[in-house]
């Protein structure tokens, strides 16, 4: 296995025995975001059309993004918590391959929570939610997933030096859940909160896995919503990799990463 | 123990637990925590609304109904939240046998440093409930 993946993977594998060692994340990661679902559901409930598939998909999205920004939030605190962020730091591994693997294997939780809300919405509301082109949500699901992560990557670059990371992870919640328009159209918006929205990859995500959740044969507009998806996805990982070299740089010279 | 005695500890940690939360969160985070997360949260919740009413399956009335439910609700962070990670907090910053080894009396001392909070609690309900109003009035236009 190359050396960035052996990296990512341990990472990865790491964040997951923590995650199931501290099963507190579940009340963030898992029930509020199915909760904000039950009450979209429960405010649906008369609608007609595809307004259970917006719940539910977006009740999805919402429990992705929470998950990721959590874990990029927590996972440099929980690193001052344990007293090992030092040693994550001064390892001859780049940082942003470590923080890469745990945001990924979080965003992994949030689709097992997608996963989970469509069933309870299925089962337990009698949502319909016949998906017309499998292969093409599954497609669209993971590679909102990256995009979700890289996103991550971002904050969690600039959470290094921050004592309030917990305090950022909370604040951005519901702004990405507004500007992405993970639950309603992105055009109820004003129009001045719009660039902010179309350069968020989780917007043309949500749009892609709303269309091959809908129609069978998918349109141009769906690849065209892929495409910018994955554009955008690859400037996170850029930006990312940029701050990331920045920040460690910056920690090293001054000396002051446990205290920040 | 005296009620003068009992209100000065009461006073003195709900002060302190206030003023100790500023060790890690810089003041105008806290400001920008309490104006802008309750504002968008708001939005989430009113362009949902709007979202039915604009396709034709709900009255304009239910804005009214998700922008004071979403107000009241604002409570929940500062009272749920705060007051149970008052102790984590003293665990993760090495200060709970300190406070557990001080003469002074537990209740007025956890009342004090949780009432704080949820005082904290009814200031964003009063950011959240002046969001909802103009929400509400601007539905009612």
């Amino acid at each position: 296995m190359p050396r960035t993946l052996r990296v990512i993977y341990s990472a990865f594998r790491m964040a997951m025995l923590h995650w199931m060692a501290d099963p507190q994340w579940v009340i963030p990661n898992v029930i509020a975001p199915f909760v904000f679902t039950f009450v979209a559901l429960t405010l649906f409930k008369e609608a007609s059309g595809s307004f259970g598939l917006y719940a539910v998909l977006g009740g999805g999205m919402m429990g992705m993004w929470g998950n990721t920004l959590y874990s990029s939030g927590f996972a440099i605190e929980f690193e001052k918590w344990q007293g090992t962020l030092e040693e994550v730091v001064a390892t001859p591994s780049n940082l942003l391959h470590v923080i890469a693997g745990r945001s990924i294997s979080n965003a992994l939780f949030g689709l097992v929570n997608m996963v989970a809300i469509l069933l309870i919405a299925s089962l337990g509301f009698r949502v319909p939610l016949g998906v017309a082109n499998p292969i093409l949500f599954a497609l669209s699901i993971a590679l909102t997933l990256l995009s979700v992560s890289a996103l991550g990557l971002i904050f969690a670059s600039a959470f290094v030096l921050t004592r309030s990371a917990q305090v950022f992870t909370n604040g951005l919640e519901f702004p990405i859940y507004v500007v992405s328009g993970s639950m309603f159209p992105i055009g109820l918006l004003p129009f001045w909160v719009h660039p902010a929205s179309y350069t968020l990859g989780p917007t043309w995500g949500i749009e892609a896995i709303r269309m091959a959740a809908s129609q069978g044969n998918v349109t141009l507009a769906f690849w065209l919503n892929v495409g910018v998806m994955l554009l955008i996805t690859f400037a996170y990982v850029m930006v990312a990799a940029f701050l990331f070299k920045k920040v460690e740089t910056k920690s090293r010279r001054d000396g002051t990463l446990v205290q920040a | 123990m005296s009620l003068s005695h009992s209100l000065r500890i009461f006073l003195s940690s709900a002060q302190f637990s206030f003023r100790a939360q500023f060790g890690w969160l810089y003041p105008p985070m806290y400001l920008t925590f309490k104006f802008v997360t309750s504002l968008a949260q708001m939005a989430f919740f009113v362009f949902v609304g709007q979202f039915l009413i604009t396709t034709g399956n709900a009255s304009t009335d239910i804005v009214a109904y998700v922008a004071i439910g979403n107000a009241m609700q604002a409570l929940s962070w500062n009272t749920v939240f705060s007051v149970i990670n008052i102790t984590s907090h003293d665990k993760w910053d090495g200060t709970l046998p300190l406070v557990l080894a001080t003469p002074a009396h537990r209740l007025p001392l956890f009342v004090g440093r949780a009432m704080i909070h949820v005082f904290d609690g009814m200031l964003s309900v009063g950011i959240s409930f002046a969001y909802a109003m103009i929400a509400i009035w601007n539905y009612t236009q």
